[in-house]
C-alpha cells in the first residue's frame, strides 16, 4: 500500500497510481508481477517454497511421506489447531533448537531429570523400544514404543472411540508404527518438527492421567544465535471438547514456553549455542556418536519400514547424523560459495 | 450502612489490594513461590492468552482459545516441587535463579461484587528479567485479577494477564506475572 500499487489475485500488477506522469512511457506492468511461491498440500499441511523448479513435495518428502501420512492422515475428521500458535524467541542457533526438540532423546534423563522425578513423563515400568528411521533429504522420525501392550491397535492417551478410525485410515505398517507409542517425534528437513506423546501428569488431579497430545513446531532462524519458535497444538477434530482442553493444557504445561520441560531446554540450548560459537569450540566437531555401532534393520517385527531403520532399547543420534549430513551437503554445495565452510561443523 | 462507612470500607479494600500486590511481588521476586502459593485460593487459575494481531483494530487483541500459560494451584505446586532442595539442582531454568522485578501500578479496584466477598482489579505489570551476564529483558501487560475477601485477607482466585507483545522474548515464561 506504500505507493498504492495493486495486484490481482494471481499476483499480476494492475493499478499503478501516477502511471502516466511518474514512470517511463513504456512502463510494462507485466514485468512487475508479485513473486510466486509454489504451494502443495499434504494431508491438510500446506507447504510453500520460493523454489519454483525444485522437486515436488512428494519427491522432497521421499520415503518420509509414509510416516507423515501415518501422523496426519489417521483421523477421518482431520486435525484441528487449538488456538493461535505460541511464539517465543530463543537465544539458540536454529539447528540446535530443531535437533534438541525434534530428534534428541538422550537428554531426557539428564536435562529433564527434574520433571521426570516429578512424575510428569516417562513413568512406565515397561522398557520401551526406540525405532528410528533416517529418511531421504534429512528427514527423520523416532517412535518410542511399547512392544508388549497386547493390543497393537491401541493409541494410548487418545479417546478409545477414535482408535478404530485411526487404524482404518492407515496401511497395516503405518498403523503399527504410530500405535502404542509413548512418544513419536521427528523433523521434516530443515525446520518443521513434530511430537506426538502422552504425559503422565501435568498438575491437575481432576484430569485423567496420560492424555495424548500432538504439536508441530517451526524454528525460524533470526540470526546465528537467535531463533523464533512457533508451536501449533493439534487435536483430532472429533475428539470430545473436554479432552481437547486437557490435551492442550498438557502441552502448554510441558513443552510450551512456560512448561516444565521447554524452559530447561531453552536455558541449555542457549548455553550450547553460545559456547559453541567461541573460537576454541569452533576448532572441534560437535559429537553425535550415540548408536554409531547400530546396523540398520531390514525388518522390524517382520515389517519393512521406509528409510534406514535403527532399533534399540535406548536412544541413538542416528537422526541427528542424517540431519547434519543433509545440512552439510547443502551448505557446501555451489549455492552459497561465499558462505561455505564458515563456522564449520560447530557453527 | 452509612455512606461514610461504605467509603471507609472501599478505601480499606483498595489499600488491601495494593498491599497484596507489593507483598506478592516481594515473594515472587525472591523465588519464594511456595509462600506466594499460600495466598491464592484453592480454585485459582492463572492464564496468559496468546496475544494476536487482527485486521480489525477494534477486535480483541488476545486469544480466547490459545494460551501461553494456563495453570492451577495444583499445577503451580509442581513448580514449587521443582525448586525443592532435592530437585533444584536440575531445575536449570531457575538455577541459577532468574532475577525478576515486578512493577505493579495503576491498580483499578472494582468493588461492585464485594458484597459477595469478591473483588476484581485491573493493574499494569512490568517485569524486568536478568540472568547471568545477559542484557536485561522485560515484558509488560495488564493483569485482570479477582480476589476472594476472607477473614484472613485477600485470596487470589483468578489472574488473566494480557501481554503487550505477540512473542515471548524473555529467557523463558515459567513465571507468574
Ligand atoms: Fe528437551
Amino acid at each position: 500500500m506504500y505507493h498504492g500499487w495493486t495486484y490481482d489475485t494471481d499476483g499480476r500488477l494492475r493499478g499503478v497510481p501516477g502511471l502516466r506522469q511518474w514512470y517511463q512511457p513504456d512502463f510494462d506492468r507485466a514485468q512487475h508481477s508479485l513473486r510466486s511461491a509454489r504451494v502443495e498440500v499434504f494431508h491438510d499441511l500446506v507447504f510453500a517454497t520460493w523454489q519454483l523448479d525444485g522437486p515436488s513435495l512428494t519427491d522432497y518428502l521421499g520415503d518420509f511421506a509414509f510416516y507423515l501420512e501415518a501422523l496426519m492422515a489417521r483421523s477421518t475428521a482431520g486435525w484441528e489447531v487449538v488456538g493461535e500458535p505460541l511464539r517465543w524467541v530463543s537465544q539458540t542457533n536454529w539447528k540446535i533448537s530443531v535437533e534438541n526438540f525434534g530428534m534428541d532423546s538422550l537428554h531426557l534423563g539428564t536435562l529433564h531429570e527434574n520433571p521426570g522425578r516429578l512424575g510428569i513423563f516417562g513413568g512406565t515400568d515397561q522398557e520401551p523400544l526406540a525405532i528410528t528411521s533416517v529418511c531421504q533429504n534429512g528427514h527423520g522420525i523416532e517412535a518410542t514404543k511399547f512392544m508388549d501392550s497386547g493390543d497393537d491397535r491401541a493409541f494410548p492417551g487418545y479417546p478409545e472411540e477414535l482408535w478404530e478410525d485411526f487404524v482404518a485410515n492407515l496401511s497395516d505398517d503405518q498403523a503399527w508404527f504410530v500405535a502404542n507409542n509413548l512418544v513419536c517425534k521427528g523433523n521434516i528437513f530443515p525446520n518443521l518438527s513434530f511430537i506426538d506423546l502422552f504425559h503422565d501428569y501435568t498438575g491437575d488431579p481432576s484430569t485423567p492421567p496420560a492424555v495424548a497430545a500432538k504439536m508441530l513446531r517451526l524454528v525460524r532462524p533470526t540470526g546465528p544465535l537467535s531463533s523464533e519458535v512457533w508451536m501449533w497444538i493439534l487435536v483430532p477434530r472429533d475428539a470430545p471438547e473436554q479432552w481437547k482442553r486437557w490435551s492442550q493444557e498438557s502441552l502448554v504445561r510441558t513443552l510450551g514456553v512456560s512448561g516444565t520441560f521447554e524452559p530447561d531446554d531453552l536455558e541449555n540450548t542457549a548455553a550450547i549455542s553460545s559456547a559453541n560459537s567461541g573460537s576454541v569450540a569452533q576448532r572441534w566437531n560437535m559429537l553425535f556418536l550415540a548408536g554409531e555401532h547400530l546396523k540398520p534393520s531390514a525388518t522390524v517385527e517382520g515389517r519393512q519400514l521406509p528409510g534406514e531403520v535403527f532399533v534399540c532399547s535406548a536412544n541413538t543420534e542416528s537422526m541427528q547424523r542424517g540431519f547434519y549430513r543433509e545440512w552439510r551437503t547443502r551448505m557446501s554445495s555451489a549455492a552459497t560459495p561465499d558462505r561455505a565452510g564458515v563456522g564449520g561443523d560447530a557453527s | 450502612m452509612t455512606a461514610s462507612s461504605n467509603a471507609r470500607e472501599d478505601r480499606a479494600i483498595r489499600i488491601a489490594v495494593e498491599e497484596f500486590y507489593a507483598a506478592e511481588a516481594e515473594l515472587l521476586d525472591s523465588q519464594n513461590l511456595n509462600a506466594w502459593l499460600a495466598s491464592v485460593d484453592d480454585d485459582f487459575i492463572y492464564e496468559v492468552p496468546v496475544p494476536v494481531t487482527r485486521d480489525d483494530p477494534r477486535a480483541p487483541q488476545h486469544s480466547t482459545t490459545g494460551f501461553l500459560s494456563r495453570e492451577t494451584r495444583d499445577s503451580i505446586d509442581l513448580w514449587v516441587s521443582r525448586l525443592s532442595p532435592a530437585l533444584v539442582d536440575a531445575a536449570y531454568a531457575e538455577n541459577p535463579p532468574v532475577r525478576t522485578r515486578h512493577f505493579v501500578t495503576n491498580a483499578r479496584v472494582s468493588l461492585n461484587d464485594s458484597n459477595d466477598g469478591e473483588v476484581t482489579a485491573k493493574s499494569n505489570v512490568l517485569l524486568t528479567w536478568g540472568k547471568w551476564n545477559a542484557e536485561m529483558r522485560f515484558t509488560a501487560g495488564e493483569r485482570h485479577d479477582s480476589f476472594r475477601v476472607t477473614n484472613d485477607g485477600l485470596r487470589l482466585r483468578r489472574r488473566r494477564v494480557l501481554l503487550d507483545t505477540n512473542v515471548v522474548r524473555l529467557g523463558h515464561f515459567r513465571i507468574i506475572l
